[in-house]
């Protein structure tokens, strides 16, 4: 298999195109940032994740804009990479989500993005693998409002959502926000989630194509196979998911991955990890997320990190932290 | 010769239709008419491919009248091969797919999308199945592999497409679809 450099991957040519266009030398900024992107082709994910938190906090900081996660890149094709094909062959825009969902991690390998229909309404929710530094308030901005300028570009009409939910503390001039995704913004939301009509997710894509959309999904698939590093992403991208539901069990994962058990502990023994130091490793991250960005108690981050006792969360915070939960909650 | 009468008479009598007649029978005989058409909620996808214009003049002032119309234009059944022929060189890439994966596209037509700049429309060509042996023999030295290799599968095994050997792209890797630019 040829190799294939961080660089070309859809998102990272978005950021870069985002950064271009408020005049900064994304170049340089990324070289600052400690981001090589032409020779990251294993490099760690949380190394990754950490160094793309770098570079949006340093466009901030470069060009004193709180607010340049908004920027819409030149051409949504930017950042679709290789999903351009199947969203563009998709019959709607459920179809198209659904497949961007799918297929994320051959576009963006730190983010995972889940949805969920509720009477009239569609959610559809972003998370983005924190490393040792946490994520950007600018990443999330970024996503949503690239998914938006797609759906936008593939349907040709504009969808409004109708509530942003959007993590962290209210920004000073928040009615950028506002004015951005047309809609009311929700701030100190415990994740970003992106809430719509149904009806809008329903909207036909004029350039659907049945074919088309068959043989670019079979290459989609064979991709994501084939991305042999990418085991290790995709755990995390599931744990990520599914750690509210209870504490995570190997033999699980390997059902969702498709893999056997033993091939499961295989490729990730290849990777130089093992499931255990995974779940983790997601669950410090997790942790300090929801102790930055969320007013959930400890007891309620117990849960939602899938332990089972809250004596198990207690030392594991301290392990990760050198602190209790309790500590962890009042110094947020 | 019985052939080339038929479109005419056809013709004729569309033109012959009362205005509640043509609602009934799906047919518009303005640009104003479809518009309204594409932007009914819900969307009706279906009405909007198999609308037909009363005259193919219709769709020559849809495309004046409202141009970010075009792609629906392009996948109407009921465009005619002028029609499509000038799409075929449209602007907006989306608009070429639209046309690259039409039925009843002309020869040159197609000839001109197998040889368009952005491999998601030659992508379109080496897929729509009715695709002549020109046009895919137009596309077996292609720069994408993807296209490459799907025209040749269908040269050397299906002409339509429908019965391709399973392992053709095996070898497709994420370099393989670097179409964007």
């Amino acid at each position: 298999m040829k190799p294939m450099l961080m660089s070309d991957v859809g998102w990272c040519k978005a950021m870069k195109d985002a950064f271009a266009q408020h005049g900064l030398d994304v170049d340089a900024l990324l070289a600052e940032a400690g981001l090589d992107l032409d020779t990251a082709e294993e490099i760690d994910l949380g190394e990754l994740t950490d160094g793309f938190s770098r570079a949006w906090e340093l466009a901030v900081a470069k060009t004193g804009n709180p607010a340049i996660g908004l920027t819409v890149p030149s051409h949504p094709l930017n950042s679709l990479g290789v999903l351009s094909h199947v969203v563009l062959s998709a019959s709607n825009v459920r179809d198209a989500l659904q497949a961007i969902m799918r297929f994320i991690h051959l576009i963006s390998p730190t983010a995972t993005i889940d949805s969920k229909a509720e009477g009239d309404r569609f959610f559809l929710s972003l998370q983005i693998a924190s490393g040792k530094r946490p994520v950007p308030l600018q990443r999330y901005d970024f996503y949503s409002t690239v998914l938006l300028r797609g759906i936008h570009w593939l349907t040709g009409r504009r969808v409004v959502p109708l509530v942003f939910h959007r993590p962290g503390p209210a920004p000073a001039e928040p009615a950028r926000w506002r004015e951005a995704f047309g809609c009311n913004v929700v701030f100190g939301a415990p994740e970003c989630v992106i809430e719509m009509a149904l009806q809008d997710i329903a909207l036909p894509i004029p350039t659907a194509d049945q074919a088309v959309a068959d043989l670019c999904e079979r290459i989609a698939t064979q991709l994501a196979e084939q991305q042999g590093g990418s085991v290790s992403i995709r755990v995390r991208q599931v744990l990520m998911k599914h750690l509210s539901k209870g504490d995570p069990r190997r033999e699980t994962m390997a059902s969702i991955l498709c893999m056997s058990e033993r091939t499961l502990q295989r490729r990730l023994t290849e990777e130089g990890t093992s499931f255990a130091e995974l779940v983790d490793e997601v669950r410090r991250e997790m942790a300090q997320r929801y102790f930055q960005h969320s007013q959930f108690s400890p007891t309620e981050i117990t849960f939602a990190l899938g332990f089972s006792d809250p004596s198990n969360f207690y030392r594991a915070c301290k392990r990760w932290f050198g602190r209790s939960p309790s500590t962890m909650r009042c110094s947020n | 010769m019985q052939a080339l009468v038929r479109p005419l008479a056809e013709h004729d009598a569309l033109q012959q239709l009362t205005p509640m007649r043509r609602a009934a029978t799906n047919i518009i005989d303005n640009a104003e008419a479809f518009e309204r058409l594409v932007a009914e909620l819900p969307v009706d996808v279906a009405r909007i491919k198999s609308v037909a214009a009363a005259r193919q003049q219709v769709w020559w002032d849809v495309l004046e009248r409202y141009p970010h119309l075009a792609v629906w234009v392009a996948g109407n059944r009921s465009a005619s091969v002028e029609v499509l022929a000038h799409l075929a060189v449209h602007g907006d890439m989306q608009t070429r797919l639209a046309v690259a994966s039409a039925a009843g596209l002309s020869e040159e037509a197609m000839l001109q999308l197998a040889h368009d700049h952005d491999d998601l429309v030659r992508m379109r060509v080496a897929c729509n199945p009715q695709t002549s042996r020109n046009a895919l023999s137009a596309l077996v030295d292609d720069p994408c592999t993807v296209v490459r290799k799907h025209a040749q599968a269908r040269l050397a095994h299906d002409l339509s497409g429908t019965a391709l050997p399973p392992s053709y792209l095996d070898d497709i890797s994420m370099v393989d679809l670097h179409l964007l630019h």
